[in-house]
């Protein structure tokens, strides 16, 4: 009997040869080292021709683990000998519910809402007004003012030091090191047209932010625009949030950039972790540096 | 340290079944820098794919960025649907590369000598569980997959931009469960192009190192992607939006020719050869 040189695992054990095999037969493992490919490679390894022959004849549209069972020689065991549910075909993934959105609602601590960038706007900036919008920040926005108002009223935060930001000024922030703003503040440079970089985000007027919604503001393009075909998902803020997910047939996920700031709000907490003012800062200029970064990582660094 | 990068046409095939084979331009230009920065710091890399790409490469010069071209891949991709499990020549190819090697994405760039764990796996860095991208994988209701049962449904996934196993069985068994979750879900295709292979490639990964107590290293904070770094660049979702805006893609291409200008001024003749050879 040969000892091979990389182990399988079954049973939560190293196996290296064929008697250890027998002894610790993990049906479902196998069934994995089969299918993927390797079960023969390793048995060839340990000298076992005879198996590799017997398991050639394996049907992969019958049972697959009884087969490998019978083929090697091993009892079933009772642990692993269970009835396969048959469940529904290509059962459906769960589909998260839309809700309508109107102006009151965007501040109305909606959860999520999920729809098309036109429709987003159509129910934000029905009347297209710079006051409707403010209007819409101050007397609708719920959320946004209780999280402003618990910030504000929390003491060591210097609460203009954003405007200072923006203007050029040296980054103001409290002793804890946290930025936040108030909602005059922010709105004051919603006003003003100053938001975030101005002249690398471009300014954030009504218009402008519309533009940055459908991609028409050239420096940032459509920060909202995600993934999954024209949809666009919102957190409670409503500028980013909830999860942006996965980058469509690109793959992967991440933690969505509104939850890095979340709720609107420049303090970023998600679990225990929090950012310093001057990550923030770092943020800005990362994503200022090269838009594109606002969809990856890096990028600016080519 | 060694690395591979690794391309399936498959899903290539899948979506232009009578055309030859292209990629797109951005991409082959981040793969080349890709290359070329890990030759610079961390060693060789070798191009792990199946003969229509190999052919592709050698016949338009590309492949003098990589060590060698190696075709490992079968271009069925072993039955595996390429539209639910476009990254499975990944997996294909961690199974059967002779050596261990570190993976790394084409669209990843490593801009700095990486000094690897020789007992936990080394992925990109973890990702958040959402319920859109990662949902109870019961729901796919995969037959012949029975592991699953067993399998810690909390740990967060590996983002497997990078990835390095050092053990060289526990590569096989995560590549052999990853491979057996493909194909027993190829039975039942679906229009999933996202949930299904997130979960073969780097939910499961998460899993199994659970299951067998590896311990896994990251090379990022999956909570601070965004503050601005010097050492990776991964493109990501910004393939998309380079698809969607011409502006951006062409300001990007001319960056990346600027970089092999720069610092591989040996490999100025590749940017013709890229331009030629891709669609933009």
């Amino acid at each position: 009997m040969k000892n091979n040189s990389w182990y399988l695992w079954l049973n939560g054990k190293k196996i290296f040869n064929i008697r250890e095999l027998r002894e610790n037969f993990d049906t479902p493992v196998i069934a994995g080292y089969f299918l993927g490919g390797s079960l023969m490679k390793w048995l060839s390894d340990a000298g076992e021709y005879s198996l590799v022959k017997r398991l050639a004849t394996v049907d992969i549209n019958e049972d697959i683990g009884k087969q490998l069972e019978f083929a090697f020689g091993v009892s079933p065991d009772k642990k692993y000998d269970k009835e396969i549910k048959l469940l529904p075909e290509n059962p459906p993934l769960p589909e998260r519910k839309p809700v309508t959105v109107t102006a009151s609602s965007f501040g109305a601590g909606t959860s999520y809402f999920s729809g098309t960038e036109s429709s987003f706007l159509n129910a934000v900036f029905s009347s297209e007004t710079e006051s409707s919008f403010i209007s819409s920040l101050s007397s609708s926005y719920g959320i946004y003012k209780e999280i402003v108002s618990e910030l504000a009223s929390t003491s060591g935060y210097n609460l203009s030091s954003y405007s200072s930001f923006v203007s050029g000024q040296a980054l103001s922030v409290a002793s804890s090191g946290m930025l936040a703003l108030t909602g005059s503040s922010f709105m004051n440079l919603l006003v003003s047209g100053g938001f975030g970089l101005t002249g690398s985000f471009g300014s954030f007027t009504l218009s402008s932010y519309k533009g940055f919604l459908t991609g028409i503001s050239g420096s940032f393009g459509s920060f909202g625009k995600i993934l999954l075909g024209s949809g666009i998902y919102f957190g409670k803020y409503g500028m980013i949030g909830g999860s942006i997910g996965s980058f469509g047939s690109l793959g992967g996920s991440f933690a969505s950039f509104g939850e890095f700031f979340e709720n609107g709000s420049f303090v970023y907490k998600a679990g225990n972790t929090t950012i310093t003012a001057e990550e923030y800062h770092r943020t800005l200029i990362n994503l200022s540096s090269c838009p594109l970064n606002a969809y990856g990582y890096g990028i600016n660094l080519i | 340290m060694i690395a591979i990068h690794v391309n399936s046409t498959a899903p290539f095939f899948l979506r232009h079944p009578n055309e030859e084979y292209l990629t797109e331009r951005f991409s082959l230009y981040c793969t080349v820098i890709s290359a070329l920065e890990w030759r610079k710091n961390n060693g060789a890399i070798f191009m792990v794919t199946d003969h229509i790409a190999a052919e592709y490469y050698r016949k338009n010069g590309i492949d003098e960025v990589w060590d060698s071209v190696l075709e490992l891949i079968p271009e069925d991709c072993e039955g595996i649907d390429p539209e639910m499990f476009w990254a499975a020549g990944k997996l294909i190819a961690l199974r059967d590369i002779p050596e261990n090697a570190a993976l790394v994405d084409e669209d990843l760039i490593i801009w700095k000598k990486l000094a690897l764990s020789q007992t936990a796996v080394t992925c990109a860095h973890r990702e958040y569980l959402s319920p859109d991208i990662y949902p109870d994988p019961d729901l796919f209701g995969v037959q012949g997959f029975p592991i699953l049962e067993r399998l810690d449904k909390r740990v967060l996934p590996c983002n497997t931009a990078f990835l390095y196993l050092p053990d060289d069985s526990f590569r096989q068994f995560y590549a052999n469960q990853s491979i057996a979750f493909m194909k027993a879900a190829s039975r039942n295709r679906c229009s999933d192009r996202l949930c299904r292979m997130v979960f073969a490639e780097q939910r499961l990964l998460a899993m199994l190192c659970a299951l067998t107590d590896t311990e896994v290293d990251t090379l990022m904070d999956m909570n601070r992607l965004f503050i601005s770094q010097n050492d990776y660049t991964h493109l990501w979702g910004a393939k998309q939006a380079m698809r969607d805006n011409e502006e951006q893609r062409k300001g990007f291409l001319e960056r990346c020719r600027r970089r092999i200008r720069n610092d591989f001024p040996e490999y100025e003749h590749i940017i013709g050869a890229i331009d030629e050879c891709t669609k933009n």
